[in-house]
């Protein structure tokens, strides 16, 4: 494929992504930016880090992307005495064969909701970030590959950090974005409590996108031309948080290569072929705010977080946008 | 679809922290302005520079003053002041300045709002228009110059943070987080060219006023419209009053820095070794000259810029005139050169003009540069006499005994100058020295100084460090009488002495001797290393001649920018002060005359500019047609060849001097940290996109223009700029639509 097969495509593709986000936007209303995000970071072929209040319906927009895209959704809720095999699954004898058969955990599906990632012990978490990572799973010497696409929407919630096994930097650096889901308008909450039901798994969204059309967009998005100005626009964004001596550490390489990702998906998004400094500026702050941390230390991590975006908008003011 | 274009933009907090330096670099910069007016406030400028300097480099200790501090601050100050008023009278300027300087120390290092900043910058512009006043130096033109921008930007400041005041906003801790390299770092990327571009057009834009208004305006002196700036604040050089000691004129040697420059018309003979005579000292008192009260009381006095030495010759006028810039705090005593005619000074001055000694001086010493004109004839050597000075052909010289505890007795001029010292010692001393020079031979008065001068020079050598023996006679005869070293001082007054006990009526002259010749813009530098004493001899027909016997071990003749010959100076230190003497003329010395003279030379300018401007382009065009003319002669081969050639060059031109142009334009923003695309194409589309996105499109019309045309034109915009190559659009189609689009939403 060459360039003008791509600006083809990105054409066609922003009506596929555009039903995509209007059927999920059925169910979650009034969440368009959000329902952006979401749709950036699949076909980005990231994952999800969403953090807030319990309720919000975190669950239901992973089950609706799921259904939308023709995918197999699974959820874990994360406890403290969950096991890595409860995750990934295990090789138990059996009896009629003669031997040992992996049996596969709940990570084998296409749209995963981690509920509660903090509230699972380190080894746990490890396992799953490392599936995450790698989209394979080694049991006893057999590797296992997990469904495609795969997308793993992980949950926190701010308010109550009691009890819980926070995730470190470098493992929070797995996730393309973090993301918060917020309060829905008065009107639209309105329109929910009209139409809506309580149990996600009552809600039957259909499919309006293959889980084979959805591969492809993820192939091409890689592909999505960057102008050298914007790959520096990108790089001089970076380096200013490490410039920044407010934050412990910058961001890292693979959080540029996640930011020109995410922007690539963005543009794509929006029907083009090539990135524009714009999309880099919307996806800055869900792709950059798990990945800084301040300095000082602060009780309250939704105050933390509030000060981590203020810096990164100032630093997203500061740098000068290519022209 | 909006692509908005965010530049760095500095916060509140950051807007408020520059405020505070460039209040610090005015301030440092209006209390460097005081540095060059002696008012006695060294230490404080000093402390207050070093609290801004501080203030600036750490500016976190201003918020840790307690705030009970600041409400002790204003009655302090108060009673500071008045004291300081009080202690100082009568005089004004110290005291004022000191009080300016003080309150712009609490300024510079309390916080401030807009009001506080204003007060500041009223605080500064005052210094700085005092410090002008008292020097008009060229570096108060210098200062004034950084000064202007300062003020402009701080001014600029004051209202992008006035809105932020308006609404309540302030900053609650200024310097909590502050680090130079950080703040440096956003004030980098928050630079904006199109604003420099824009600071500088209003820069130039205010030059070109005030100098357009300096022009233009009517002249008129600050000082005599402000009387109190006119105050002194020097005292004269010891050398150069109407008393010397031996030794003074010696101290002034030792200083290098220019005393006088003069500027002469073309019709001035430029003399090689001219003597600025300042003083004439007739009286010897006790191994001290000084100017007899006879003479002193004949001087005129007059009030007036203009004056005309009465009853003096017409041609000397013709001789052409010299203007004098005197610096301040030298002397009361105005050099001059030769026979005067007629004063000219710039302003109406309170002037004494000594017909006898040709001398003229001011009421006061001036403490600013002195600006005059003289009518002037430079005759070889001699200025002819006053009808008075008749009276000594033939007189004998006149012993009078000298005591510091009797005084000496009064004798009025001219004969004082044939006075010298009494006393068997010391007649005896200078009877036989006069024997041994004149041989017991009748001599002419030339030919006895001449003697006279040999003698001196061959029995004592110049050093600018002399002993005087010790003894009751004479300090003078006591060093004649030795074979000490001595300076010119001491060859001076020993000369006098023996001259007036040959029987020739001398005085002693103090000024300046020589000075080097600014070979840029072509005037005198006379500096007080130049400065030195001569004697002038009566020749008996109604002349006094010059005669100088110090030995040319002077160091006005050793440096080789001064002394006998004057030489012809084009170092860099001669070039700087060209650039003052160039303040003086033009700046400082601008009057009506030069007003006029201006608009002269501007009118010649500029028709004589559109003229070689007219030859030049009909030069050009004949040039041109010869040379394509030249083209077709010779062989057609020849002809196929040139033209190849020649369109060879302009294929190169036309394909590489773009490219030669962007790249040159991408390296240079890279320089300032501007990241330019490479390419012209993305460039023009870069523009273009400023354009369409500072045009709102909510302003389209639904008539004649579809906003689906605006969005596809953008996005093909963005293709050209972003987009890859395979995906461009035809960027000639793109950009003519686009401008077109522009242009019907603009109208």
């Amino acid at each position: 494929m060459n360039d003008t097969t791509h600006a083809v495509q990105a054409s066609t593709i922003k009506q596929t992504l555009d039903q995509l986000k209007a059927n999920i936007g059925k169910v979650i209303k009034g969440k368009d930016e959000v329902i952006d995000q979401v749709v950036i970071c699949l076909i980005a072929s990231g994952h999800l880090l969403i953090e807030d209040l319990p309720g919000l319906g975190k669950t239901t927009m992973a089950y609706c992307l799921a259904r939308s895209i023709e995918c197999t959704f699974s959820r874990i809720q994360f406890t403290s005495d969950l096991l890595p095999s409860d995750v990934i699954g295990v090789s138990i004898y059996d009896e009629s064969v003669k031997e040992f058969v992996f049996k596969r955990g709940p990570i084998f599906a296409n749209i995963l909701l981690a509920d509660e990632i903090n509230r699972t012990t380190p080894k746990t978490q490890s396992a799953l970030l490392e599936v995450m990572d790698r989209s394979k799973v080694s049991v006893d010497g057999q590797t296992h590959t997990v469904a495609a696409p795969f997308m793993v929407f992980a949950t926190q919630n701010p308010a109550d950090y009691e009890g819980t096994f926070p995730l470190p930097e470098s493992q929070l650096d797995r996730f393309l974005m973090r993301i918060q889901m917020g309060y829905p308008a008065y009107e639209k909450e309105l329109e929910i409590l009209n139409n809506g039901l309580l149990r996600y798994d009552s809600i039957q969204p259909n499919p309006v996108v293959t889980r084979a059309d959805i591969q492809d967009i993820q192939r091409l998005v890689p592909l999505i031309y960057v102008e050298e100005s914007v790959l520096h626009y990108i790089l001089k964004l970076v380096t200013a948080t490490r410039m920044e001596s407010e934050f412990r550490a910058g961001v890292s390489t693979r959080g540029s290569l996640s930011l020109k990702l995410a922007a690539q998906a963005a543009a794509l998004a929006d029907g083009r072929s090539f990135v524009i400094p714009d999309d880099v500026g919307n996806v800055v702050l869900p792709v950059f705010t798990h990945r800084l941390s301040l300095h000082r230390q602060t009780s309250d991590t939704l105050e933390e977080r509030r000060i981590v975006q203020s810096l990164l908008q100032r630093i997203i003011d500061a740098v000068p946008t290519p022209v | 679809m909006s692509a908005a274009i965010k530049r760095a933009q500095l916060s509140y907090t950051e807007l408020c922290q520059l405020k505070w330096m460039l209040g610090g670099l005015l301030t440092l910069v209006s209390l460097w302005t005081l540095l060059y007016v002696e008012v006695r406030s060294g230490l404080l400028v000093g402390i207050t520079g070093a609290a801004i300097l501080c203030a600036m480099a750490w500016p976190f200790w201003t918020e840790r003053i307690p705030d009970l501090v600041w409400k002790f601050v204003t009655p302090a100050l108060f009673v500071i002041i008045t004291t300081d008023f009080l202690l100082s009278r009568p005089d004004i300027i110290p005291p004022l300045v000191r009080m300016i300087i003080l309150l712009v120390l609490v300024r510079s290092v309390q916080g401030r709002r807009r009001r506080e900043d204003l007060q500041l910058i009223l605080l500064c512009l005052f210094m700085v228009m005092v410090a002008g006043v008292l020097t008009l130096s060229l570096t108060f033109g210098v200062q004034i110059f950084v000064f202007t921008p300062l003020a402009m930007g701080l001014l600029f400041l004051i209202t992008l943070t006035e809105n932020y005041e308006r609404n309540g906003l302030s900053p609650a801790r200024l310097w909590g987080a502050f680090r130079w390299d950080r703040f440096l770092s956003r004030i980098w990327q928050a630079q904006d060219f199109r604003l420099f571009a824009i600071a500088a057009g209003l820069f130039a834009g205010v030059m070109v006023v005030t100098s357009l208004i300096f022009v233009l305006m009517p002249r008129f002196r600050l000082d005599q419209a402000i009387p109190f700036l006119n105050v002194s604040t020097t005292r004269s050089k010891a050398g150069f009053s109407d008393r010397i000691e031996f030794g003074d004129v010696v101290d002034i040697i030792a200083d290098e820095s220019i005393a006088l420059r003069v500027d002469l018309t073309r019709n001035v003979e430029k003399p090689d070794s001219p003597y600025w005579r300042m003083v004439v000292l007739d009286e010897y008192d006790n191994g001290a000259f000084q100017v007899s009260a006879s003479a002193r009381s004949s001087a005129l006095s007059f009030s007036r810029s203009y004056f005309r030495v009465p009853d003096s010759p017409e041609e000397i006028g013709k001789a052409g005139v010299w203007t004098f810039y005197f610096e301040g705090g030298i002397s009361k005593f105005l050099p001059a050169v030769g026979l005067l005619r007629s004063l000219r000074f710039q302003n109406r001055q309170s002037v004494e003009f000594n017909d006898l000694l040709q001398t003229v001086n001011t009421a006061r010493i001036h403490s600013k540069v002195l600006f005059y004109q003289v009518e002037s004839l430079v005759q070889e050597d001699s200025l002819p006499g006053a009808a008075e000075d008749r009276n000594l052909i033939g007189k004998s010289p006149l012993a009078v005994e000298m005591s510091r505890s009797r005084g000496t007795p009064f004798i009025p001029y001219p004969y004082t100058t044939l006075v010298v010292p009494g006393g068997p010692r010391n007649i005896e001393t200078l009877s036989g020295i006069v024997r041994e020079i004149t041989g017991d031979q009748p001599l002419s008065a030339r030919e006895f100084s001449a003697r006279a001068t040999a003698y001196l020079q061959q029995r004592h050598r110049y050093s600018l460090s002399s002993t005087i023996p010790t003894g009751d006679s004479d300090p003078l005869v006591r060093w004649l009488d030795s074979d000490q070293p001595g300076h010119c001082e001491l060859f001076a007054g020993a000369f006098v002495l023996l001259g007036r006990r040959a029987g020739y009526p001398t005085r002693i002259v103090t000024g300046f001797k020589g000075g080097a010749w600014n070979g840029y813009e072509n005037y005198y530098m006379v500096r007080n290393k130049n400065a030195h004493a001569w004697c002038e001899v009566f020749d008996g027909y109604g002349f006094w001649f010059r005669v100088d016997p110090t030995p040319g071990l002077d160091p006005a003749a050793t440096d080789g920018t001064a002394g006998a010959l004057s030489m012809i100076d084009r170092t860099w230190r001669a070039y700087l002060d060209s650039l003052r003497i160039l303040w003086y003329r033009r700046i400082v010395n601008f009057n009506q005359e030069q007003q006029r003279e201006l608009a002269g030379q501007l009118r010649e300018a500029s028709v004589g500019m559109v003229d070689t401007l007219r030859a030049g382009l009909r030069s050009l065009l004949a040039s041109a047609r010869a040379w394509i003319a030249s083209l077709w002669s010779g062989s057609v081969w020849l002809l196929a060849l040139r033209l190849l050639v020649l369109m060879g060059a302009l294929w190169v031109v036309v394909r590489w001097l773009p490219r030669w142009i962007a790249r040159l334009v991408r390296e240079t923003g890279r320089r300032f940290g501007v990241e330019w695309s490479s390419d012209p194409i993305r460039q023009k589309a870069g523009r273009l996109l400023v354009r369409f996105r500072t045009t709102s499109p909510s302003r389209i019309p639904t008539g004649p223009m579809p906003p689906e045309e605006w969005d596809t034109v953008y996005r093909d915009l963005l293709t050209l700029r972003f987009g890859s190559r395979a995906q461009w659009p035809d960027p000639d189609g793109v950009f003519h639509q686009a401008r077109g689009l522009l242009k019907r939403q603009l109208s």
